[in-house]
């Protein structure tokens, strides 16, 4: 309860002195945020729910190490973005191994949606069938779309467009200076924007 | 690369400097001069027109995206896997309370690393002048076994003396030695010790008579 006002600095200075209730203020904070993101990086609950989970796990024992030189949603980002770079490669060494395709970034989003997805989606009071089978729609041409950009343009669009970020906060999470988190996110767009065209007015 | 997007297409030159501005200028973080150039290149160049737009209805529509949110027992699920997975603690409370935590905070430990090196210097130097000044502080003690270095040496110069005293007496004695009750003496205390000559050579006569003398 008294966490509930503390900065980020003093939360992760009380979880250096093992206080377990600065904790759970940090999950509670974050998870949602960090989930968005790792969903929309590999498109599939289950996974992202795994990958948050072990996100928040990696941050637990790298406590020590954090040393307030970033802003711990930036850290907390990057360690989100490292994790699905690195189960991304090694599904799709999976996925090769079996002789398979790499399947779940490019599955349509409809999986999801039909599953647990659909029951958390139902969050607004009005009853609006069509709307919101039209936002379904786009949710999935979206994700459809951000799954055929590179990696790193997919990082740098979801953390631009959808979570929030500056510029310069991208910068650090993905470590690479100003001027390509700018270009990446100029040609993110454009791509984006050839998948997009029957959504898209005019 | 964002050159790249603008090589398909039909551009002018004017259109190539504002490639990198138009990112910016639909984030609104271009300033008021720059604001003010682009939009008057937007008025006339319909490409650069064609691209803002592209770039403005992406964002948006990432923008609009239904925000996900964790599953119902993602707490739990991340509390046992917290629990299964030890952390390696520097600092180990003690009786329930961290006590290197309350007194050295985040800070002060940035602080303390910095100053580290100097504070391990200046006990090398202090440990280098104890030293310097008591010369046995670092001599160890012998083993029990060892003490008798002394007696020793002091026994040593004493049979020394008493060897000298029978050699000189031997030179010196009658055809019947059994009547010589001082060298029986004598030769009982030293019979164990290897004769020195070397030793024996140095003692005149007149040395070996004033032994003699103070032995009866």
């Amino acid at each position: 309860m008294i966490c509930l006002s503390l900065s980020d600095t003093s939360l992760i200075e009380r979880c250096q002195r093992n206080d377990v209730a600065a904790f759970n203020e940090i999950v509670g904070r974050y998870k949602n945020k960090i989930y968005n993101y790792v969903y929309r990086m590999v498109g599939n609950s289950e996974d992202a729910d795994d990958l948050t989970q072990e996100v928040f796990v990696k941050m637990y024992l790298a406590l020590d190490s954090f040393r307030n030189q970033s802003s711990l949603s930036t850290w907390l980002y990057r360690i989100a973005g490292n994790l699905c770079i690195d189960s991304h490669r090694k599904r799709s060494r999976r996925d090769t191994g079996f002789g398979g395709s790499i399947s779940s970034l490019d599955e349509p989003i409809s999986v999801d949606i039909n599953g647990d997805g659909a029951a958390r989606e139902v969050a607004d009071n009005t009853f609006e069938p069509m709307r919101m089978l039209a936002q379904k729609e786009m949710d999935s041409q979206i994700q459809y779309a951000l799954s055929k950009l590179p990696e790193k343009m997919r990082t740098v669009v979801i953390l631009h467009d959808i979570e929030g970020l500056q510029y310069e906060e991208i910068a650090e999470v993905v470590n690479c200076p100003l001027g390509t988190v700018k270009s990446r996110l100029f040609n993110a767009r454009t791509t984006m924007r050839g998948h997009l065209t029957s959504y898209i007015k005019g | 690369m964002i050159t790249q997007w603008f090589n398909n297409r039909k551009v002018t030159m004017g259109c190539r400097q504002y490639a990198d501005l138009l990112n910016e200028y639909v984030d609104g973080r271009l300033g008021s001069d720059l604001m003010w150039k682009t939009k008057n290149h937007l008025s006339v160049c319909t490409t650069c027109r064609e691209t803002v737009e592209a770039l403005v209805s992406v964002s948006q529509m990432l923008g609009s995206v239904t925000r996900r949110e964790v599953s119902q027992g993602f707490n739990a699920a991340l509390e046992a896997r917290i629990a299964a997975t030890p952390r390696k603690v520097s600092r180990t409370p003690w009786l329930g309370v961290d006590f290197s935590s309350l007194l050295i905070s985040q800070g002060s430990r940035q602080q303390l690393r910095l100053v580290a090196p100097g504070i391990a210097l200046a006990c090398c130097l202090l440990l280098a002048i104890f030293v310097s000044r008591s010369p046995n502080a670092l001599t160890p003690n012998p083993p029990a076994n060892a003490t008798v270095t002394h007696s020793d040496q002091q026994q040593t110069s004493e049979q020394t003396v008493i060897q000298a005293c029978l050699n000189q007496h031997r030179a010196q004695a009658t055809s019947d030695p059994l009547s010589d009750t001082s060298a029986q003496l004598l030769t009982a205390s030293v019979d164990t010790i290897p004769a020195n000559p070397s030793q024996n050579q140095h003692l005149t006569d007149a040395d070996a008579s004033v032994l003699l003398d103070e032995e009866m």
